[in-house]
């Protein structure tokens, strides 16, 4: 009968460390993406201005700059996945990165204090949205292996946790940062 | 970054003349440590001499009382020779040594860096006992200095610097080795200082850099902002180079980084020998690891807003 009741014992306490567990991987994951939020706000935030100050220098990729505007507008409406939102994020990067690199043929835009400031702005709002990808990929790996293993997939099923993808992260994010290629005019 | 071809070709052209020039130095020096190191032995052995000859009761305890008189200044004079000679020796071929790396660094042979400075990165719980070989400057945007450290308690003996940081951090990181000395082990908990109320252990995405290092800090994501996948590459790079135990902490916009050297006479002449090639390859080594930490680790990157 002890041992009945010292089994029971264990397996009670085993559940509720595996449930405290899983909890606190989800709640991290959703921590991640708050951070990943507020990081890709910033972004946004700085967006409008820098698009402003590019239109007048730019003639060529006012094409590109206009669909920049659109994605950030889609991006901003709240009427996307987070699939769709991470797609977004990651083409909007990919485009104004475009855009930063073709500063080079335009010398009165390279000259422009406004730009700099906004460009440095720029760069430190990138890097910190690629720190927040990756912690965000990290909190999602370890809350996506919180579950799939025993005991965890005991609890995953009823308390409704599904797997999550991690961002994929552009190779160019996984790279150095090249100083001469994004701010040349340094 | 200077080869170890050119630093061969420095040592031929100029420091083995240095070396010549103050050779005269090292053998008068040794020369005299050797007269004095005589002339004890000879008042010992006229003293011994007497004890046995004339104080017929108490020769022991007359030994006894006069050998630790004798090995103490003994002691002190060797000491004090050597270092006349290492002062000068350093004036000269370490001086000249960290002006072929970076001719805007300045050096200093008797100071060392600031012991609240190693209070201040967090990365010991040592007292620094012993410091030396001051080298600081500003190399473009950055200015760094460092310094040959001893810390009590510790078993630390290596290359202590300081750095200015290129991106604005609020928290507080720290990059601790796991050897035996990292933090993970039981010496490692008496040895470094972590505030586990304050800093977590974060776990990285690269599994070479995980195998090596252990990372604490207060925001995961500013965590990831200053530690890139390129900055754990270039630890990886730095560590293999160092071959030896390798910690970095930021604190107060800074970054603090050590790496081990296994022993104090890293810089430091021999009385008994000139300094050989091999010698200055070996000084040369670690001074191009802390004078290329700027390099390698990007330091004077500033595409942020930080300027």
């Amino acid at each position: 009968m002890i041992a009945v009741l010292i089994i029971c014992g264990l397996a009670i306490i085993g559940a509720i460390i595996t449930f405290n567990n899983l909890v606190s991987a989800k709640n991290e994951v959703e921590n991640a993406n708050g951070g990943l939020d507020a990081m890709l706000k910033k972004r946004y935030d700085l967006l409008p201005n820098l698009v402003t100050i590019v239109n007048n220098y730019m003639n060529f990729e006012k094409g590109v700059l206009a669909e920049v505007t659109d994605m950030r507008t889609k991006r901003l409406s709240g009427s996307v996945s987070d699939n769709d939102k991470h797609d977004l994020d990651t083409k909007i990067g990919q485009s104004m990165s475009n855009v930063m690199m073709s500063v080079e043929n335009y010398p009165t835009l390279k000259a422009d204090r406004s730009f700099l400031n906004l460009q440095a702005s720029w760069n430190e709002s990138e890097e910190q949205i690629a720190a927040a990808r990756r912690a965000y990929n990290s909190a999602v790996t370890n809350y996506n292996t919180s579950f799939e293993g025993f005991p965890g997939s005991i609890f995953a099923g009823s308390m409704k946790f599904e797997h999550k993808q991690v961002i994929a992260i552009p190779d160019e994010e996984r790279k150095n940062v090249n100083a001469s290629e994004l701010f040349n005019s340094k | 970054m200077k080869t170890e071809g050119e630093l061969a070709q420095f040592f031929s052209d100029v420091l083995a003349k240095k070396l010549a020039g103050i050779e005269r130095i090292r053998i008068k020096t040794g020369r005299n440590r050797n007269r004095i190191i005589a002339l004890i032995a000879i008042i010992c052995t006229l003293l011994m001499t007497y004890f046995l000859l004339y104080d017929s009761g108490d020769l022991f305890g007359g030994i006894i009382f006069i050998m630790p008189i004798i090995l103490c200044f003994l002691y002190i004079i060797s000491l004090s020779l050597k270092d006349r000679y290492a002062t000068a020796f350093k004036k000269e071929i370490i001086y000249a040594m960290v002006k072929f790396y970076d001719s805007r660094l300045t050096y200093t042979p008797d100071r060392g860096i600031l012991p609240n400075a190693v209070e201040i990165s967090d990365l010991f719980t040592g007292a620094v006992s012993k410091s030396s070989d001051y080298v600081e400057g500003q190399l473009d945007e950055t200015f760094i200095q460092f310094s040959k450290i001893s810390l009590v308690n510790n078993g630390f003996t290596g290359i202590f610097m300081i750095s200015s940081f290129n991106k604005y951090y609020n928290g507080n990181y720290t990059i601790l080795q796991r050897s035996y000395t990292g933090i993970e082990s039981l010496i490692g908990k008496v040895f470094h200082t972590i505030d586990n109320e304050i800093l977590a252990p974060i776990k990285m995405e690269n599994p070479d850099f995980e195998k090596e290092f252990v990372v604490f800090g207060t925001n995961d994501i500013e965590t990831r902002y200053i530690i890139t996948p390129a900055f754990m590459e270039k630890m990886l790079e730095f560590r293999s180079k160092a071959n030896n135990d390798l910690y970095i902490s930021f604190r107060r916009s800074r970054m603090f980084l050590a790496f081990g050297t296994k022993s104090w006479n890293i810089f430091e002449p021999d009385l008994n020998k000139q300094a050989t090639l091999e010698d200055i390859e070996q000084w040369g080594r670690a001074l191009q690891l802390a004078i290329g930490m700027v390099e390698e680790f990007g330091l004077n990157t500033r595409i942020w807003s930080k300027q």
